[in-house]
């Protein structure tokens, strides 16, 4: 169980901060956004997956203003979609990689950007120091390198303090380090500030990191082909595809009789070399918003117990838990074969 | 104040922190030099041949009995308009499509989605420092003409006179005016085509070979395209041109230009 699937969102109450119906983008013949109907609910890290090509860029950029909407509806932060005056203002983005001045200073694009919505432009020097970037802060954005650009560029997202943050593939050309800071900074914004705890700060993070994006999100949506393929819970996702359990008996000999066994107990299996793969199906009627992974005890000790009755050691028992991208795998990959 | 203003002073401001940087500075003294440079010219070549002055005359052909008129002080930073509105429709038309390219209006448009009010407060603090680069421009040439006509031995008599002080201040707002015009046309032109490339290539083709085939034949097209109109009232009007119907022509050229760039700006996705 990962930390990221203590939910939030039973802690926050009230209306969601994303809520749109039917959202649809066509350039020119081609539905790049088909008739999405988004949720992500206040105070939750949603992830935002899909492969290349499937629309999250396109659909980040409707719910911010800076693409209309060829269809659809709804509201952000409680403001209607089509008034993004009103809430951008509280809203953060990095959309599609950093884009600032090349010929000013890293704290100068920030301070012009804070002064465009209406900011102290001090804001500029913490926002700096949280990036990482203080000792920086007076070179040309030109001589960054890619990892500061992309650092300097959610420096920008965050001089709002928004209550909704949107970062696409904020981890581009970061470092394993940075890599690793994005994550820390994304869980301490989703968690409340002290003596706010009514304000839910929500996060929509788009990004290919799979491993991330398990770790870091407790909602999630995957898009596929510009369709909707999965919303919910990140917990509830993972479920639906179970885990896997490893046997290896003492002698190969008992391959046969084991995976007889393990079959009579109600369990899918198959031999794979030296081993016996048992599937750990997810149980039905799971609360969906709960940690719902099957829990693979009972049938671990099952199993066990038959083998030992029957006179085979098991010299090795392995769970292997699916993990996010095996479940990705499952629903998108197969059927999608990359971009498009 | 209307939350439209309040955020049209807010670009205003925020593209002021922007201005501070040494590429508007070498620009600023690109316009001055421009300035300056016709100045020089003009006395140092002036010859004695008299033609009747005509504030049409192109820059660089005056003459020493010319000089000696109460225009005399002002005409070298006369024959400078031309060039400064061309640099002026360039770097305005750079300026915005580089914001395309580079993708900064859209961290721009993420934090001020009025767009109609982040144009007016950008074109109006960036016309401010046309105007204060105009002005710096001015009085160098002024200073330039001063010295060179103590070279050349010029009478100077009617130069420090109210008439000619009169035509220094015309002189400076239509300059002025011209600029503004070229600058909306240049932003227009980066603002519908988005590509530094294409918005040069449509840009100065237009101006410069276009607008002056038409001329050679159609001499009315002085008093007509967009261009050649708007440098007819930089100069204070001139013989195919003159000055009042050049001005309305030009208002309304920038005034479509405006309009054509309020709605392409407010439509249009921001996919950069
Ligand atoms: N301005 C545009 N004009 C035409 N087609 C576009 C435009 N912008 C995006 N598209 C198309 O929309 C589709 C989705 O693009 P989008 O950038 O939203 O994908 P994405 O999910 O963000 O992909 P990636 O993971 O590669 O960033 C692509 O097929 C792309 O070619
Ligand atoms: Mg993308």
């Amino acid at each position: 169980m990962t930390a990221a699937t203590t939910i939030r969102t039973g802690q926050v109450t009230g209306p969601p901060a994303i809520d749109v119906r039917g959202l649809t983008k066509r350039y020119g013949r081609r539905t790049v956004v088909q008739n999405l109907d988004i949720t992500v609910p206040a105070g939750v890290v949603a992830g935002f997956v899909g492969p290349n090509g499937a629309g999250k860029t396109t659909t980040l950029r409707m719910l911010l203003g800076l693409v209309r909407p060829t269809a659809g509806d709804g509201t952000v932060l409680g403001e209607p979609l089509r008034a993004p005056e009103d809430f951008l203002p509280r809203c953060g983005a990095l959309i599609e990689g950093p884009a600032l001045y090349p010929g000013l200073s890293g704290r100068r694009n920030l301070h012009s950007l804070a002064v465009l919505a209406g900011q102290d432009p001090a804001i500029a020097d913490d926002v700096l120091d949280q990036v990482g970037l203080a000792g920086r802060a007076d070179d040309a954005y030109r001589t960054y390198s890619l990892g500061m650009k992309q650092r300097l560029g959610i420096g920008a997202a965050l001089l709002s303090d928004p209550d909704l943050l949107v970062l696409d593939e904020p981890t581009n050309g970061l470092d394993p380090a940075g890599i690793r800071q994005m994550r820390d900074l994304v869980r301490s914004l989703a968690e409340a500030p002290p003596g706010e705890r009514h304000r839910a700060r929500t996060v929509l993070v788009s990004s290919h990191l799979l491993a991330e994006i398990e770790q870091i999100c407790d909602w999630l949506i995957v898009l596929e082909k510009g369709r909707l393929a999965y919303q919910g819970p990140t917990a509830s996702f993972m479920a639906s595809s179970g885990s896997r359990v490893e046997l290896r008996p003492e002698s190969p000999d008992a391959l046969g009789m084991l995976a007889d066994l393990v079959a009579g107990l109600g369990l899918p299996c198959e031999r794979a070399g030296d081993r016996v793969l048992v599937e750990i199906r997810p149980a039905t009627g799971t609360d969906p918003a709960g940690d719902a992974r099957p829990a693979p005890e009972p049938a671990l000790a099952a199993v066990n117990r038959a083998a030992h009755a029957n006179g085979i050691t098991l010299v090795e028992m392995t769970w292997r838990q699916a993990s996010l991208e095996d479940r990705y795998r499952d629903l998108v990959e197969v059927t999608a074969g990359g971009a498009q | 104040m209307s939350a439209a203003l309040q955020a049209t002073v807010r670009a205003y401001r925020a593209e002021l922190v922007k201005l501070q940087r040494p590429g508007v500075a070498l620009s600023m003294a690109a316009v001055t030099l421009l300035t300056v440079l016709p100045t020089v010219l003009a006395i140092v070549l002036a010859d004695d041949t008299f033609t009747p002055p005509s504030p049409g005359q192109p820059g660089l052909s005056i003459s020493i009995p010319q000089l000696e008129t109460a225009q005399g002080l002002v005409l070298g930073f006369r024959g400078g308009t031309t060039f400064i509105g061309l640099l002026v429709f360039v770097l305005f038309t750079v300026s915005m499509t580089a914001e395309f390219s580079q993708g900064t209006v859209r961290s721009l448009f993420l934090k001020e989605p009025r767009r109609l009010s982040w144009l007016v407060g950008r074109l109006g603090i960036m016309l401010w420092t046309v105007a204060i680069a105009l002005f710096l421009a001015l009085v160098l040439s002024l200073v330039a003409s001063t010295v060179l006509a103590a070279v050349r031995d010029i009478d100077t008599g009617e130069w420090w006179t109210a008439t000619a002080l009169g035509e220094v201040a015309t002189a400076y707002l239509n300059a002025l005016l011209a600029a503004a015009f070229f600058a909306i046309a240049g932003t227009a032109l980066g603002i519908a085509l988005r590509s530094t490339t294409a918005a040069l290539v449509v840009g100065i083709a237009w101006t410069f070979p276009l607008e002056h085939i038409v001329q050679d034949s159609w001499g009315t097209a002085t008093s007509v395209l967009p261009g050649l109109v708007f440098d007819a009232v930089g100069r204070g009007g001139v013989p195919d041109a003159s000055y009042t119907p050049a001005l309305l022509a030009g208002l309304g050229y920038a005034v479509a230009a405006l309009v054509f760039a309020s709605v392409s700006l407010r439509r249009r996705d921001v996919t950069a």
